[in-house]
């Protein structure tokens, strides 16, 4: 059984604290680690992948600290960075090629995986072309490609839908769904819906803090009970604005048509809602930070 | 006959035992979790490591260090031919070419930063510290391998033995990558009062010779010795300093 364990692990850059405190067990299967923008996703998926050292606290992996494991470590880690780096003149084949050496991949395997990446990424016709004719969203593709290059035990991808066009979104998410769950699979995001369909269990995180986790039904169940459909207009609507979280707001026959996240009514003509990943989200961010326990 | 013994007085004293459930699946989760961890994979061996280098190094960097040592030669021809010099005064010359070289080797190492590739590399299991020093190594000794070639062939052209002549050229190679090395190095981190007091003696180390070219008459050889190894240690250590510096903040890209 694999496990990446996270022990109060802090990381600091001069005064600010990127992650505090930060503790998770995670073992085979999808994870997707939710947060606002700044809220120190990227630094956690860093120090997982050993690029950071934390100030105190400890990744470790199957008991050793992946710092001390180091190329071990490495061998079996797959990375997608949020900004993900590549050489213009390289073909994405020459480019692919180039990782496998880095990683090590034997030789005898190499074409072999090379085929299999080009099915999974739907890449094979362009494997020929220049990285700097790429749209955003093959270079997304051809990312998460390098990172399952060396069939990684422990995969991290980091915002690996940012910038993706809808379509492309829904590859991705298809692709990742189509890995199997014999390893270990963080994904941070920052848009509900990418982990909603994927992830086993959800990591949440504010200001530096991994404050709670749960399955996607144990978020929801969170909310139940606690979103609202509320029609209004005028100075009702802006004071509603105001006052609550809104998850919503459409036009409806001529009005506006607000969806609150609130665990009391917000008014009287308000009708409870069915809550999706997006409102439990919004209800943890506004409300109940650290009331979903610890994580397995 | 003897194992037959054995294995029934094993079996015997295995039937005996007290199996404890709850220790029997932590040794067994203990076996998988190893077993897990270490996963077969071969290790590259030291001519794929070196492959590696050689097979994806621009082409216009090999093409730009043939330019300035093949340079060596023209540069060379042009001061005999336009020029009265001899002796030690073809020495500034070649300090120039060997720190211009440097020059070309630091930008092969910055473009991991300007393409951003700094991080992926860095998580791989020949990490981008790793493949800096190989690709030091690898290019800088090509670069010693090619100064000493031309030291054997045109040393006595300028009225010296191979011996002195290598060592005064190599001397300004070593120093002024030792420069270089640490100036991409510090550049990324470290602290401004190192980062200018290093230089500055970097920097004077290769300008004077350059600037003050009779120093090269004057000067024992001996003492140019001694500081050809000097430079050859300043370069290593700037080497190891890369290796180990370039860690964490200093690769990730924000």
């Amino acid at each position: 059984m694999l496990e990446l364990r996270l022990e109060e692990v802090t990381k600091r850059f001069g005064e600010k604290i990127a992650v505090d405190q930060a503790s998770c067990r995670m073992t085979e299967g999808v994870y997707g680690l939710l947060g606002a923008n700044g809220a120190g996703k990227t630094t956690l998926m860093r120090l997982i992948c050993a690029l950071l050292t934390p100030q105190s606290g400890s990744v470790t992996f199957c008991g050793e600290p992946v710092l001390r494991l180091g190329a071990g470590y490495r061998r079996i880690l797959g990375y997608l960075p949020q900004d993900f780096g590549y050489y213009p003149d390289f073909t994405a084949e020459k480019y692919l090629r180039y990782l496998a050496q880095l990683k090590a991949l034997p030789a005898s395997i190499l074409e072999t995986k090379l085929e299999e990446i080009w099915e999974l990424t739907g890449l094979g016709e362009a494997r020929k072309k220049k990285l700097k004719t790429f749209s955003g969203g093959m270079l997304r593709r051809l990312g998460l490609g390098q990172a399952i290059l060396n069939d990684p035990r422990v995969l991290v991808l980091d915002e690996p839908t940012s910038g993706l066009d809808p379509k492309e979104r829904i590859r991705f998410r298809n692709i990742i769904s189509a890995m199997g769950r014999e390893r270990i699979i963080l994904l941070s995001t920052h848009i509900v819906q990418d982990v909603e369909s994927v992830a086993d269990e959800i990591l949440l995180m504010k200001g530096g803090r991994l404050s709670a986790a749960g399955s996607p039904q144990q978020m929801l169940s969170l909310a139940i009970g606690k979103v609202w459909e509320c029609p209004a207009e005028g100075t009702l609507a802006e004071r509603l604005m105001a006052q609550y979280p809104i998850s919503n707001i459409r036009h409806e026959e001529g009005r506006l048509k607000l969806r609150i996240v609130s665990g009391e009514r917000p008014t009287q003509d308000s009708v409870l809602a069915a809550p999706n990943l997006e409102d439990a989200y919004l209800f943890w961010q506004t409300e109940h930070a650290g009331q979903m326990g610890e994580t397995r | 006959m003897e194992d037959r013994y054995l294995l029934e007085k094993i079996r015997e004293t295995g039937l005996a035992m007290d199996i404890d459930p709850g220790l029997k699946e932590r040794v067994l989760k203990n076996l998988a979790r190893d077993v897990a961890r270490r996963k077969g994979f071969p290790q590259p061996g030291w001519g794929q490591l070196l492959w590696i280098q050689f097979s994806f190094v621009p082409w216009w960097l090999w093409a730009s260090q043939l330019l300035a040592f093949g340079g060596l030669p023209f540069v060379e021809f042009l001061l005999k031919r336009y020029t009265a010099i001899s002796g030690w005064q073809i020495f500034p010359a070649l300090t120039v070419c060997v720190s211009a070289a440097g020059l070309l080797l630091i930008r092969e190492l910055e473009r991991h930063f300007s393409c951003r590739t700094m991080e992926i590399e860095q998580s791989c299991f020949l990490n981008l510290t790793q493949l800096w020093l190989l690709r030091v190594c690898c290019i800088a000794g090509a670069d010693a391998l090619a100064l000493l070639t031309f030291s054997a062939f045109r040393a006595r052209a300028w009225g010296f033995g191979f011996f002195p002549f290598a060592v005064y050229v190599l001397t300004p190679f070593f120093f002024s990558h030792a420069a270089f090395l640490f100036l991409f190095g510090h550049g990324k981190r470290g602290g401004l009062l190192a980062w200018l007091g290093t230089a500055v003696f970097l920097g004077a180390c290769v300008g004077i010779q350059t600037a003050f070219p009779w120093i090269y008459a004057l000067t024992w050889l001996p003492v140019w010795v001694g500081l050809f190894f000097a430079a050859a240690v300043c370069f290593v250590s700037q080497l190891m300093a890369l290796y180990g510096k370039m860690e964490g903040e200093g690769v990730c890209w924000n």
